[in-house]
């Protein structure tokens, strides 16, 4: 753990355009290239498979294509952006609303493997004292710090009241960078809030990691795309907007039992498709 | 004077002595009695009076031999009473059959537990008749014994010396086939939870359902007994033998009519669960013997709990060991558990928004631990039918039918695997798995590049091919195919 003032010349250059920049800044790891685009993806703790799958589409396809992916290391969309940034090999950057030392000692347990990764690849980085335990005014600071060290944002999923749409609120008018919004079911309350953003304007509907990428200077690989007309492709289709059982599958592709049958074991097996905990199968790419 | 102790399961013949001679009046029993069998002292004082005979008030003692083993339980009583009225010479004859049951201080005769595997022992020592209590009778008389059914000392004395013969207890009535609460047909859609289900009949295989509450995994479950095959002879005797020990005998159907569904509700204690206790009786893993045991909400049973599953599962028998007194008893159970997606059930439902966050899902799966799931073959969804789909009124396959492809999966897997001691495909030993579980080669392809590719672990390795074996029993295959490799492996779901 480091403890870095604006005046050092390792401090993130992004914090310094901020009227009041974090000063101590703690780090915990090592601090990716200033230069290299970053984008922030946040979203919501309580996340649907939907919303978990494109956030980790999303922060794959960035990463591998060069940028530093930055989020809370909240449950739900950010753990998701995070290790999907680190799956790809790429780098992140846990911004945290609380003391390292306290996240260390009583962060869920279930994430604190997730940080120790995130430390060999990026860094987790905290403007709190090391012992500050995260309050209610802490995280909305954060958020501000969030979205200074982003070149863009991208909300996933949001329902309304979301600390996501405060992050894109800091975005668009403290920060002035571009805020991605990823469309969702409609109906579905978890994305109230990200929905509406969009419909009142105040956020570019995202279609695509390209668009992200293209404001970044960067390419990224083409997002597989279900759209042919064999069998796995339609699966694939099928499986788009969420996970599925086997009979689902099977009744929606219009095929026999053995037929769905050994589809499913060989995109499993191809690596297309996994199980699900709950027994079902989710889309992996 | 012939009776039989009882511990767990296992049993021995004990001849009762008894000796009056002149000197102080006493009464004592030796041969390693416990508390119970001490106390038949006043029991049989007291019956031996009420009854109408005389007490010898001179120097009795008993002798219980083997001396070395302690013996258990109060079945011992009418065999002390008859034989203190021998050796005083109010009984005449000779007693030739095995005596159990218990002595109330007026002289009536009562139930004990654990009749059957006693009798099956006498049995096998070749003493084919049995005076027991009235209520026992029937258990002795289905396993072909001459049960005399008892139900005063005086009584047995009387018939005993020929003054009022008593006719053996008849013969009950073979089990006809029983009425199934859930027939398979009554449930719409859920063909691969069906499908499962009906392996896991066939195989042996263990299963968890998983769905949101309501979508039917609890019928499904219920399901199970109408398509397992009919007990096998000798497993119905050591069922039985069980159920009778636990002292959950019906009287009138002393054997059992169907494969065990034992159902123990998740606030059950380990006690309850495994079995134990002084004398140790027999769990609910031990009376699912050769049937099914089914945990609804599996999640909801205590962690310690469900860990003590782990060795039934693995051999077929839990091992009770209290001071002084160690009981094995069988517990080759198939196992069905029904789950939750997450606390609040909603997780991917189609109809409702599921509430609960990603770390209260992942603590509430991890409630059922790795090497619990590494043991269970089959993990399959359960999802909400969707109303349409309810009110079709389709043929659909009755327990029947299934049944029948169950029964005749069976019989080739009894076929293959006799001699060895093993039933089912579940049952193989790793090296039966080599010998029996041949690929075609499709089969072997697919299989291959499922290893490379690291969808299998070495562990679920051969519980896939025991899977695979049975799906390809039920489509009488030589051959595991590609197709019944592939359906293995969608049932084994998550690793």
């Amino acid at each position: 753990m480091i403890k870095l003032s604006p005046r050092d010349p390792e401090y993130p250059p992004r914090l310094r355009r901020l009227a009041r920049p974090p000063d101590p800044l703690w780090v915990w790891g090592q601090l990716p290239d200033p230069q290299d685009p970053t984008v922030g993806i946040v979203g919501t703790r309580r996340l649907t498979q939907y919303g978990q799958r494109i956030a980790r589409e999303l922060a794959m396809a960035l990463a591998r294509a060069g940028a530093v992916v930055v989020s809370g290391l909240a449950q739900g969309v950010d753990s998701v952006a995070h290790s999907a940034a680190l799956e790809a090999a790429g780098r992140t950057i846990a911004v945290l609303g609380e003391g390292l030392a306290y996240y260390d000692e009583h962060g869920a347990a279930r994430r604190r493997q997730l940080a120790m990764r995130i430390r060999k690849q990026g860094a987790l980085i905290s403007e709190w004292a090391l012992d500050v335990r995260g309050i209610e005014w802490t995280y909305p600071r954060r958020n501000l710090t969030l979205a200074a060290l982003s070149d863009a944002l991208i909300v996933v999923e949001a329902p309304e009241g979301s600390g996501a749409l405060i992050t894109a609120d800091r975005m668009r008018r403290d920060i002035r960078r571009p805020v991605f919004i990823v469309p969702g079911p409609l109906g579905a309350s978890t994305w109230e809030g990200s929905n509406r953003y969009i419909a009142e304007g105040k956020g570019t509907l995202l279609a695509s990691a390209q668009q992200v990428a293209s404001y970044l200077g960067l390419t990224v690989a083409a997002m597989p795309r279900a759209s042919g007309n064999g069998a796995g492709e339609r699966l694939l289709a099928l499986l788009a907007s969420g996970p599925a059982d086997a009979d689902t599958i099977t009744a929606g592709l219009g095929l026999d039992g053995p037929k769905a049958t050994t589809l499913i074991a060989e995109q499993v097996i191809a690596g297309a498709i996994a199980p699900t905990p709950d027994g079902r199968f989710a889309r992996v790419r | 004077m012939t009776t039989c102790a009882l511990w767990g399961l296992e049993t021995a013949l004990v001849s009762v002595e008894a000796d009056v001679s002149n000197g102080l009046p006493s009464f004592s029993i030796v041969g390693l009695p416990d508390t119970a069998v001490s106390e038949a002292r006043e029991r049989a004082r007291a019956a031996i009076r009420n009854s109408g005979f005389e007490f010898p008030l001179r120097r009795i003692v008993v002798n219980l031999a083997p001396a070395e083993r302690r013996k258990e339980g109060t079945g011992f009583d009418l065999a002390i009473g008859l034989a203190i009225l021998r050796a005083s010479e109010q009984l005449n004859a000779d007693v030739d059959g095995l005596c159990l049951g218990e002595l109330s201080l007026d002289g009536t005769i009562r139930p004990v537990r654990g009749v059957m595997p006693r009798v099956l022992r006498a049995r096998d020592a070749g003493i084919e008749r049995a005076y027991l209590p009235a209520e026992n009778a029937p258990e002795a008389a289905a396993l072909g014994c001459d049960a005399f059914p008892l139900r005063t000392l005086r009584a047995a004395v009387e018939h005993l010396d020929g003054r009022v013969r008593l006719a053996p207890a008849p013969t009950p009535p073979p089990a006809t086939d029983p009425v199934w609460d859930v027939d398979l047909g009554d449930i719409a859609g859920q063909d691969t939870p069906k499908r499962a289900l009906e392996i896991a009949a066939a195989g042996g295989h263990n299963l968890l359902f998983i769905g949101p509450p309501g979508t039917g995994k609890t019928m499904l479950a219920r399901a199970m007994p109408s398509i397992l095959p009919p007990l096998e002879p000798d497993e119905l005797l050591m069922a039985s033998a069980i159920h009778s020990v636990a002292g959950l005998t019906d009287p009138e159907r002393p054997l059992l009519a169907a494969r065990p569904f034992r159902a123990p509700h998740h606030t059950a204690s380990r006690l309850a669960l495994v079995g134990g206790g002084v004398p140790p009786r027999p769990g609910e893993v031990s009376l699912a013997h050769s049937g099914t045991l089914f945990l609804d909400e599996i999640a909801e049973f205590p962690a310690g709990v469900l860990e003590t599953l782990r060795e039934p599962l693995e051999e077929g028998a839990i091992t009770i060991s209290r001071a002084g007194a160690a009981a094995t008893y069988p517990a080759r159970f198939t196992l069905v558990a029904a789950q939750n997606p997450c606390p609040c059930g909603r997780f991917g439902d189609v109809e409702a928004q599921c509430s609960c966050l990603p770390d209260a899902i992942a603590r509430y799966r991890s409630r059922i631990s790795d090497p619990l799931l590494d043991r269970i073959d089959m993990r399959v969804a359960v999802p909400r039918i969707p109303y349409r789909e309810l009110r079709e009124r389709v043929q659909r396959e009755s327990s029947a039918t299934v049944r029948a492809r169950v029964r005749h999966a069976r019989d080739r897997m009894r076929a293959r695997l006799a001699g060895s001691g093993r039933r089912c495909n579940a049952e193989m030993t790793k090296r039966q798995v080599e010998q029996h579980c041949q690929l075609d080669r499709a089969g072997e392809q697919m299989m291959s590049a499922a290893i490379s590719a690291r969808r299998i672990s070495a562990r679920g390795y051969h519980r896939l091919l025991r899977v695979s074996r049975t799906i390809a029993d039920l489509a009488e295959g030589d051959d595991i195919s590609a197709d019944h490799l592939a359906l293995a492996l969608l049932l084994r779901g998550h690793t």
